[in-house]
């Protein structure tokens, strides 16, 4: 009886033993993160966004950002506490303005060479500095959030040197290239741990200390699938196009008409054969490549540690698979009307899928102001990278 | 019943500890005190600042100038009442109401700058064409026409001389500075001359295979070469890249809003365009009068273009031609040679365009093909 009170006091956040045994030989209490935002609201500020981009020529799109994401943020709760986004949409605003500048500085270059030298290829050096912008645009956005958010009235904070993570991110863009895709474990951990190992919760610093290699068995496995499927869709492509050719033959030998050739090629039985060899893969590789995706999502959130506090996903390749169906089906049957809806679903995935574990009531966290609050975000809303989403 | 007391959680903006408080409402102040310990402290309500009210089940959120990192999370059930005791300057940027009329004033101020954007934006875009060098604007010609034409180019030489003196007529009315350079591009079943940016221009020999005389032809050059003369191609190139951009602004992402906006975008651009060609027939015909070509010519040749046209769909055409001429970039032909009419002069003595043998050599042009 008394078990059941206290798991009544807690409401359902501190989970059983019996149900997680692993809390005993950690002596950890697992607490959940909930997220109750409500569809109906979502929509109203998402349309009212709309309906104001149009009146104000998308200038009131940062505000509207703005109020969308401090609901999201005080509809997520973890251990009777919400959080808070703290972000403004002049910030926001300001941030766009400079990167537009920004954008403008580094065109100006490539501009000016390619109305002097039309048909000569070394204005082309002048769209190097862009390889920088997309890393750069997205630790800028990052921070920015990240910064912005905080939980018992502690912020979050990420550090680190944009230039440096675009450093990483370039070099591992380019090794996955070279070593043809078998190394995008590495580059994926990489990426993720210059993030992790930056970011800081009031003076407590998070920890990283999954490894790439934990990901290889799994990655090979999907990776060598999907290259199985190609060579498949690509024998089905050859399929179509020989029995188009023979369909051709046919109109040329025996002068068909139009409607007689269209019965020769669908009647053709290596026509269905050749879509099945086409369709198949691709329904397929998504999913082959959400087991990879569902093995990194558990590598980097198992070993993610912010102090004493510890945290694990509870994710699984078909829960995944249906959060993903499910979104595209929405998406296309909805004609992107869907899209709030597609964003409730994800946010309360990740809640239902993301565990915290440690003692969060006696930890003694305290805020700090060592590190310099973040420039607003700006360049991935030039370069349209965030959708205008969230 | 008034709000005198009730529970919350407070934060002190210091450390992460949670405090489960208890808010009681004095004159001017909220005490708020810890459970379990006797020290409290006052927040008075001329420093409290809300930073978000509650939308249920979220609670309101409040902080203090005194430290603005500390926190007081008040529930959905208690802040309805509390908000009403709360002084206005607790609400800073975020009460509902201010909000609202600061939009609507905003929305208010946007509707005319949109307005004024529709009615002078174009016209706007149009004038910075005026900045681009005559260089870069050749230069953009030549882009544009050898990545969309890529039909051979007819050279026979006498033919050539016979299209340079018909050019050549017709530029002594010309203001601009600017050269041109006319090509004849082999393809019969075009019907259609066009004018690129830098005074490009180029006939599809289908023309010269439809045309009766060379006063016809010269009709046809003598209203691209207004439109070079308007520099209505890099006035239009502008034109679109303004209403392009600015419906990107305003509709960048609104998903199915903006394929609407795009089509409305785009009818504004004919809209214009069909100017274009109105003005081109009015300057054209006036280039004509001035190089002593008779300017029938180009009403001929229309008139020709409408017969053929109403006899290969003669039903449907009458039928849809009032809507066609919205959806067009050119005005209706009718209409045109109705205007073209009532510019033209009591007819006077016009020196023959081309003689007859000159005549002959250009629509033998394409004999010689050059890709």
């Amino acid at each position: 009886m008394s078990t059941i009170a206290t798991d009544q006091a807690f409401m359902g956040r501190q989970i059983t033993e019996a149900a997680q045994p692993e809390r005993i030989r950690h002596h950890l209490p697992t607490h959940r993160i909930t997220y109750d935002g409500q569809t109906g609201q979502v929509y109203k500020i998402w349309l009212l966004n709309i309906v104001m981009n149009i009146f104000t020529l998308g200038i009131y799109s940062f505000w509207g950002k703005t109020r969308l994401r401090q609901y999201v943020a005080g509809a997520f709760k973890l251990n009777k506490d919400r959080f808070e986004y703290t972000g403004t949409g002049k910030e926001l605003f300001i941030g766009f303005l400079k990167a537009m500048l920004i954008f403008l500085v580094l065109y100006l270059p490539f501009m000016t060479a390619s109305i002097i030298a039309p048909d000569a290829a070394w204005p082309l050096v002048f769209l190097i500095p862009f390889f920088y912008v997309l890393p750069v645009a997205l630790y800028s956005a990052w921070r920015y959030r990240i910064s912005r958010t905080q939980w018992r009235s502690i912020r979050f904070e990420l550090d680190g040197s944009v230039m440096k993570f675009a450093g990483v991110f370039l070099w591992r863009w380019l090794i996955n290239i070279v070593s043809l895709g078998i190394l995008i474990p590495y580059s994926d951990i990489r990426i993720y741990q210059y993030v992790a190992d930056n970011t800081y919760y009031g003076d407590i610093a998070f920890r990283f200390e999954g490894h790439g290699k934990n990901l290889m068995a799994v990655h090979l496995a999907t990776y060598s699938i999907i290259i199985g499927l190609l060579i498949f869709a690509f024998y089905g492509l050859q399929l179509m196009a020989s029995s188009f050719v023979t369909a051709q033959m046919a109109i040329a030998q025996h002068d068909l008409s139009f409607d007689e050739a269209l019965v020769i090629f669908f009647g053709n039985a290596s026509f269905f054969a050749a879509l099945t060899c086409i369709i198949v893969p691709f329904i397929l590789l998504p999913m082959v490549r959400l087991i990879y995706k569902t093995a990194l999502i558990h590598e980097i959130t198992d070993h993610l540690h912010a102090g004493e506090i510890g945290f694990k996903s509870t994710v699984t390749t078909f829960a995944l698979m249906k959060l993903k169906l499910g979104n595209f089906l929405i998406l296309i049957l909805t004609l992107g009307l869907g899209l709030p809806v597609i964003m409730q679903r994800n946010l309360r995935f990740f809640a239902q899928h993301t565990q915290v574990r440690g003692d969060l009531e006696t930890s003694s966290i305290k805020q700090t102001d060592s590190r310099k609050p973040a420039d607003a975000e700006g360049l991935n809303a030039v370069m349209g990278l965030d959708s205008g989403f969230i | 019943m008034t709000l005198t007391a009730f529970e919350a959680r407070f934060f002190d903006g210091k450390t992460a500890k949670p405090h489960q408080v208890s808010v009681e409402l004095h004159a001017g102040r909220l005490r708020i005190s810890m459970s379990g310990e006797s020290c409290s402290s006052d927040w008075l309500y001329k420093e409290i600042v809300v930073l978000q009210q509650s939308v249920p089940p979220q609670p309101a959120t409040l902080t203090s100038l005194k430290n603005r990192d500390m926190r007081l999370y008040v529930e959905p059930e208690h802040w309805s009442s509390l908000k009403t005791e709360l002084p206005k300057t607790a609400f800073p940027a975020l009460t509902l109401s201010t909000r609202w009329r600061s939009l609507a004033g905003y929305a208010g101020l946007s509707v005319i700058f949109v307005l004024a954007a529709v009615a002078a934006g174009p016209r706007l875009f149009e004038r910075a064409s005026e900045l681009i060098p005559h260089s870069t604007e050749i230069q953009i010609g030549k882009m544009a026409l050898d990545s969309s034409i890529n039909h051979p180019v007819c050279t026979a030489p006498q033919g050539k001389a016979a299209l340079d003196k018909l050019v050549y007529m017709l530029k002594q009315g010309v203001t601009r500075d600017i050269p041109f350079n006319v090509r004849v591009v082999s393809d019969d079943e075009t019907l259609n001359a066009l004018a690129a940016p830098g005074g490009h221009l180029v006939i599809f020999s289908g023309i010269l295979k439809k045309a009766d005389s060379a006063e016809e032809v010269a009709g046809v050059l003598a209203h691209e070469m207004a439109h070079i003369e308007m520099n209505h191609p890099m006035k239009s190139l502008m034109r679109n890249l303004g209403v392009t951009l600015t419906l990107h602004m305003m509709f960048g992402d609104a998903g199915v809003l903006s394929n609407t906006a795009h089509f409305a975008g785009l009818i504004h651009q004919l809209h214009y365009s069909r100017e274009d060609e109105l003005e081109a027939d009015k300057i054209g015909h006036a280039l004509l009068e001035k190089a002593n070509i008779d300017p029938s010519g180009l009403t001929l040749f229309f008139e020709r273009i409408q017969q053929e046209g109403a006899k290969n769909n003669n039903h449907a055409y009458s039928k849809w031609s009032s809507l066609n001429e919205y959806f067009s970039t050119h005005p209706h032909t009718e209409h045109r040679v109705n205007t073209l009419k009532s510019n033209a002069t009591a007819s006077k003595n016009y020196q023959q365009a081309l003689n007859d043998s000159e005549w002959q050599a250009l629509k033998d042009i394409c004999s010689e093909q050059t890709d």
